[in-house]
């Protein structure tokens, strides 16, 4: 390798993104490479708004960072997700499930939907998307199973991600890390010594100074850390996020509820022992949206939505919410800071020149985010009237040129315009549009292809299908126990 | 109002795949589909050497292998062999497959550059049994597992495009699509839209359509002629604006790859078919004359000629919109990327996908055309990305033309990627775009573009582990080739080989 290779990476806060990452360098990267976490008060302030839903990318994240489904779920109050269910959203108060699934089918070359709008027009009713997706099934029978192998089963399409919490998932890793060759260190950052943009060293509040090679910032925006380039977030709203906790024997759902507001939003989100409500509103509603928790939130935070443009500059690398908050309306928050580290893991500097690491790195964040914050506008209208400043200012984000064209295209002609590795995938995109209302005003003319009666005995034979299969599933809270009682037996 | 009428003008290889592919795909529509063509026009023949996706678009047209290769006098295709252009003297064969396989989601790649780097050299090329197979002659069709070495790989064909077109002639008529003969001598467009309302042949014949496909090669009869559309020149970087091409009898048995060797002044080709090798040479002509460059490529053939070299003169670049108004370029009239790597038909195939994709109403919508456009620029984009690689990722500098590309400001996606790739091995990837990273490794490690440093996830491994497993990989594609039958017996036994040739 190169003369000057890589020893000594600091990670700068334990708190998700922090542990999460410190989780999987340690799991990654060779026994030589020193990694040390710097546990600093407070980098935990903004974890609520990576959410409480995960999508099925978790599943390989976690099990590539030494996670398995017996390691998370009976230590992580983690249960499965099937999606989000938005209630009463948008000023025309729709609701649709947004489910995870694979690849609706293609027949005959033609895209599914184009079918639905073709019926549509006449047969209205036959015309419904959650019908003919199973995971909307199971979600809305509450049932669940591991999705088999066979690809004749409906239940194979499913897919699944997970309900979690931020404490509980940050209780689990530092329990996973303590046991790793990282070395941890509680404190607070006292100074930071730069020279220019290049970080020389921290000294700690506990006296001591840590050098290393490459640091990793895992705190908020405009931390001690930040530099000038990860001050200047894209966004101008500022939001208030509160959390409580209804302590329950039974749960029932395998799906997050996300219920529109006046003053913004509610997401009850079933977990093993319990419901968690999550409301996010602007600062000037927090009393109404406090009024959506049954108990007094026990949790709040603030913080002003954004991306910054430069995550990584020389060895100073911004990950998680130190180069980007997002709402914690989709899985977007979570799936991105998996992505940071993802990239991080292929990106790890071979020598003191990070060149051309860092200009990778940020050109994928650069698109990364860009999606992703494109699948979010795209819960929103374009314009319209808005109630109050939650709406007000959601709607008045600017429209990317990307989500134009997804949009324009789709209400169109049905068409789905995808960029390059896009973290949300067309069949997310097509259950987004729908649910939104946007209805393709045309359909592929090879749709036209299928004789009508061929066309109703196939959307027939996949909603049977597909309630059949839901009908035989056991419900979510009894799969989800007896999995459990399976793995404590077996670790036992 | 639908599209009732579709207008092809030109016949040839995008001709024949434009009315193939429109007219079974839009069957039973109600669209009435004319392609005009006039023997006095001779035809290119772009490319006789294809990527494996064609296989696709033969496949969606529920084409019979075995009768399309007789038909065509096919080869199979595992790769293309690169001579000449690292260094005078160097070879390697871009296969239509990975390198080994990754470990632990690790590029195969950064493992065996672990071990070159501690003196444990191989041949990148015997970890891929596709390249393993073309050196000694041999092939069979991917087996069913495809876990499996000697399964996962992907193959196109050599074929004789005038065949190819001929077939697919039949194919369309067939299938309802009128072939008129004529030459286009006018047209007519209605004043307000600018849209084309109709052709006017030599006898004075007019045809409607709502929908013109232009596939009237260089010329761009409609696209360029009448709409006046305009060209993206891309000579800057891919400065080669000539070719002269012939036709020689084989002398051995034919191979399973097609061949490119880097000239002073260009590159030869060689391609395969069953009863026939193509060749041609593409050129700078400010490096070589004309003259100069028919005597070395007529110098060069393994066989006698078959018929007098044929000259080609193009630039090389794309259309500004290959959709304008109702008219869509398919073919040459679309733009030309010289053939070094097979890509004229794949981008006629991804031309006739996007339209049945957006296949528009009678009032084109300016969305339809602008989709269609960024997806085609895309294509055209990352394929001239990829061309240009073989020419800077080289250590020539023997001639005018190779100094001329040791000076040149690459494109900023191409030279990041070279970057990325020297200084670390790592693949800056996409996803919309028909090279994947292991072709962008096969021309950089082929052309002795070798990474400084490789990804440090691959130490994570202990040495042995990683020995072990490249020896098992190389044991096991070593095998499979030894198992697999000679390309010559494969075609005649699977069926392929055209009567009065086997």
């Amino acid at each position: 390798m190169t003369s000057d290779p890589l020893q000594k990476i600091a990670i700068c806060g334990a708190g998700l993104a922090g542990l999460m990452c410190a989780a999987a360098l340690s799991k990654i990267l060779p026994e030589d490479i020193e990694i040390t976490l710097i546990d600093i008060n407070g980098a935990s302030k903004t974890d609520m708004f990576y959410g409480t839903a995960t999508t099925p990318a978790s599943y390989k994240f976690l099990l590539d960072i030494g996670i398995s489904e017996p390691d998370l779920l009976p230590q992580s109050n983690t249960s499965f997700s099937l999606g989000t269910r938005y209630i009463d959203w948008g000023s025309k108060k729709r609701s649709w499930t947004q489910s995870f699934h694979q690849a609706l089918p293609v027949i005959d070359g033609v895209q599914f939907h184009h079918y639905l709008t073709r019926i549509g027009g006449r047969r209205p009713e036959l015309a419904k998307l959650e019908s003919y997706i199973m995971s909307v099934q199971a979600a809305k029978k509450s049932v669940f199973a591991h999705p088999p192998q066979d690809r004749k089963i409906p239940l194979s399409n499913v897919e699944y991600g997970y309900h979690f919490l931020p404490n509980a998932w940050r209780k689990l890793l530092a329990e996973i890390i303590a046991e790793r060759r990282i070395k941890i260190i509680k404190a607070d950052i006292g100074r930071v010594r730069r020279d220019n943009h290049h970080i020389l060293g921290l000294d700690l509040t506990d006296q001591t100074t840590i050098k290393a090679d490459l640091f990793i910032d895992c705190l908020q925006p405009s931390s001690i850390l930040s530099s000038e380039r990860q001050k200047n977030l894209t966004g101008r709203r500022q939001l208030v996020a509160a959390s409580s906790f209804a302590p329950e024997q039974t749960v029932e759902g395998v799906c997050r509820e996300l219920t529109g507001l006046d003053s913004g939003w509610a997401a009850k989100t079933p977990l093993q022992n319990g419901e968690h409500t999550l409301t996010i509103c602007a600062p000037s509603s927090e009393d109404s949206a406090f009024r959506a928790h049954e108990t007094a939130p026990t949790k709040i935070a603030s913080a002003r939505i954004g991306v910054c443009d430069k995550p990584w500059v020389n060895n100073h690398l911004a990950i998680g919410h130190s180069a980007a908050i997002l709402e914690p309306l989709t899985p977007a928050s979570i799936l991105l800071l998996q992505r940071d580290i993802e990239r991080l893991l292929e990106l790890i500097p071979v020598s003191s020149d990070m060149t051309v690491e860092s200009r990778e790195y940020n050109r994928r964040f650069k698109e990364d985010y860009e999606h992703g914050t494109a699948f979010q506008r795209g819960l929103f209208e374009s314009s319209g009237t808005a109630s109050s400043a939650y709406w007000k200012d959601a709607q008045s984000e600017p429209i990317s040129t990307k989500l134009d064209s997804k949009i324009t295209q789709f209400q169109s002609r049905g068409a789905v315009v995808q960029y390059d590795l896009e973290p949300f995938g067309k069949e997310d995109w097509v259950q987004l549009h729908i649910g939104m209302g946007r209805i393709p005003r045309r359909y592929d003319p090879l749709a036209e292809k299928m004789p009508e009666e061929r066309l109703l005995q196939t959307l027939e034979n996949i909603k049977t299908a597909n309630e059949s299969m839901a009908s035989k599933l056991p419900s979510h809270h009894i799969y989800l126990t007896k999995l459990l009682q399976y793995f404590r037996k077996k670790h036992d | 109002m639908k599209i009732r009428n579709i207008c092809i003008l030109g016949g040839g290889t995008s001709g024949w795949m434009t009315a193939a592919g429109l007219s079974n795909k839009l069957n039973g529509l109600g669209i009435d589909i004319q392609l005009v063509e006039s023997d006095q026009i001779g035809t290119v023949g772009v490319g006789e050497a294809t990527l494996p996706h064609i296989r696709f678009f033969n496949n969606s047209l529920g084409i019979d292998e075995r009768e399309f290769m007789r038909a065509t006098r096919a080869t199979f295709k595992l790769g293309i062999e690169f001579c000449d252009w690292g260094r005078v003297g160097d070879a390697y064969i871009h296969p239509f497959g990975d390198y080994g396989e990754p470990i632990n989601d690790i590029d195969f790649h950064h493992f065996w550059l672990r071990l070159w780097q501690l003196g444990h050299k191989s041949r990148l090329d015997d970890y891929s049994y596709p390249i393993l197979a073309a050196e000694s002659g041999k092939f069979q069709l991917p087996g069913p597992d495809a876990m499996k070495i000697g399964s996962n790989f992907g193959y196109a064909y050599q074929f004789d495009s005038g065949r190819y077109a001929q077939f697919l002639r039949r194919y369309s008529e067939a299938r309802g699509v009128i072939r008129t003969e004529g030459k286009a001598v006018m047209s007519s467009a209605d004043p307000e839209t600018g849209f084309i309302t109709s052709i006017q042949l030599e006898d004075g014949t007019s045809i409607e359509a709502d929908l013109f496909i232009d596939c009237s090669g260089f010329r761009g009869v409609l696209i360029e002629q009448e709409l006046k559309t305009g060209y993206a020149d891309w000579s800057e970087w891919l400065p080669c604006n000539r070719a002269v091409a012939v036709q020689c009898e084989a002398a051995g048995p034919s191979l399973p790859y097609t061949r490119a060797t880097a000239r002073e002044a260009g590159w030869q080709w060689r391609i395969p078919l069953q009863h026939r090798i193509g060749n041609g040479y593409v050129y700078w002509n400010e490096h070589i004359s004309d003259d100069e460059a028919a005597h070395r490529l007529m110098s060069t053939l393994e066989g006698p000629a078959l018929a007098e070299p044929k000259q080609l003169y193009f630039k090389t670049g794309k259309r500004r919109k290959l959709w304008n108004k109702n008219v869509v370029a398919i073919g040459l009239s679309g733009g030309f990327l010289e053939p070094l790597e097979s890509t004229s038909i794949h981008l006629i195939q991804e031309g006739i996908t996007a339209l049945l994709e957006l296949f528009p109403d009678k009032a084109i919508h300016s969305s339809d055309i602008a989709e269609y456009n960024r997806r085609m620029d895309l294509n055209f984009d990352r394929v001239r990305d990829f061309l240009l690689l073989h020419y800077v990722a080289t250590q020539r500098d023997d001639s005018e033309m190779w100094r001329y590309f040791r000076n040149m400001t690459l494109p900023d996606s191409l030279q990041e990627k070279i970057e990325a790739w020297s200084h670390r091995g790592y693949l800056l990837r996409y996803e919309h775009g028909v090279f994947l990273p292991p072709s962008w490794v096969a021309v950089m490690a082929g052309q002795n573009l070798l990474p400084r440093a490789y990804d440090m996830r691959a130490n994570a491994l202990t040495l042995e582990d990683v020995k072990m497993r490249l020896d098992s990989i190389r044991r096991d594609s070593l095998a499979a080739v030894s198992q697999t039958p000679s390309h010559a017996d494969y075609l005649k036994h699977y069926g392929a080989a055209a009567k009065e040739i086997a």
